[in-house]
């Protein structure tokens, strides 16, 4: 296949590392960020096919980073997935598909699960 | 006061509500003097006033305080009282939670009015706040109970303000 491009952005470097290997074993090419504006700086530089967000980061939570990938048009039609340990309320859930966030997957996941989920959308 | 706390109580289990600073000691009593009125196991926790003077507050405006488990933040004491229980400081979340987690676990609060997320935010960067009001949120949930948290308009910025709405039923901002 060809090898698609995500960005996992999470505060947590270990979650960070065990992600990024999980979905590299499965041939994706991966980017990582740590936080919300390194998010956004290498966007402007690489245009992954995902991005997979941490929802409660410190600066700037997941929420701002994509209303922001949202807003610039160069970076508005990636295709975002929230992967968080957060519950959202009816009024979270659906203050993310206004921003068009196409999933979240609470924390803590199942493997075969984020994989499975992130290929359906790819 | 425009809105009408005890429906909205009633329709939304978790509450934010935003309070223009010179109007929040008004509208607060005006709160939990409505939610009194209609439930009869409320707990009030107290980030900025001390348990002796909630009292004399709720005496003042006749607020029946037999109805009220406290939560006292302030006092700095150790000892717990017939109706309360202290926490050594507002700053001591994860004390807070336990105690918080500890009374819901009784069964007895059917509602919490959270005075304030404004003092959290005086202490503690934004996204602390959002957590441990995250993880007090989902408590609530597990044991059917529900909440309004205060915050007074100035001490919140607009993304907080947006982060927070994802885990509330509702935000309601007080004209």
């Amino acid at each position: 296949m060809d090898e698609k491009k995500i960005m996992v952005v999470d505060d947590e470097e270990n979650l960070l590392e065990l992600v990024s290997v999980i979905l590299m074993e499965e041939g994706f090419d991966v980017i990582t960020a740590t936080n919300g504006k390194e998010c956004l700086d290498k966007l402007k530089t690489t245009k992954p096919d995902l991005v997979l967000l941490d929802m409660m980061m410190p600066g700037m939570s997941g929420r701002e980073t994509c209303e922001k990938i949202r807003s610039d048009p160069k970076t508005k039609d990636i295709k975002v997935v929230f992967l968080t340990v957060a519950r959202f309320s009816e009024t979270g859930k659906e203050i993310l598909r206004k921003m068009n966030v196409l999933d979240y997957i609470t924390k803590p996941f199942d493997n075969q699960d984020l994989i499975k989920r992130i290929k359906k959308l790819l | 006061m425009r809105m009408n706390i005890k429906k909205e109580i009633s329709e939304n289990n978790i509450i934010i509500l935003i309070i223009p600073n010179k109007k929040y000691p008004v509208v607060l009593e005006d709160t939990v003097k409505a939610l009194a009125s209609a439930y009869s196991k409320l707990c009030y926790t107290s980030l900025n006033k001390p348990y002796d003077k909630l009292l004399d507050e709720f005496k003042k405006s006749n607020i029946d305080a037999g109805k009220f488990f406290f939560i006292d933040c302030v006092s700095e004491k150790i000892s717990t009282g017939k109706n309360v229980l202290y926490v050594s400081s507002p700053r001591a979340l994860t004390e807070l939670n336990i105690t918080m987690n500890k009374l819901l676990d009784t069964g007895d609060i059917q509602l919490t009015i959270f005075d304030s997320l404004s003092t959290l935010l005086a202490y503690e960067g934004s996204m602390t706040v959002i957590k441990f009001l995250h993880s007090i949120i989902s408590a609530f949930r597990t044991y059917g109970s529900r909440c309004i948290f205060t915050c007074m308009k100035d001490d919140v910025n607009a993304d907080t303000i947006k982060d927070l709405k994802m885990f509330a039923d509702k935000l309601i901002e007080v004209e």
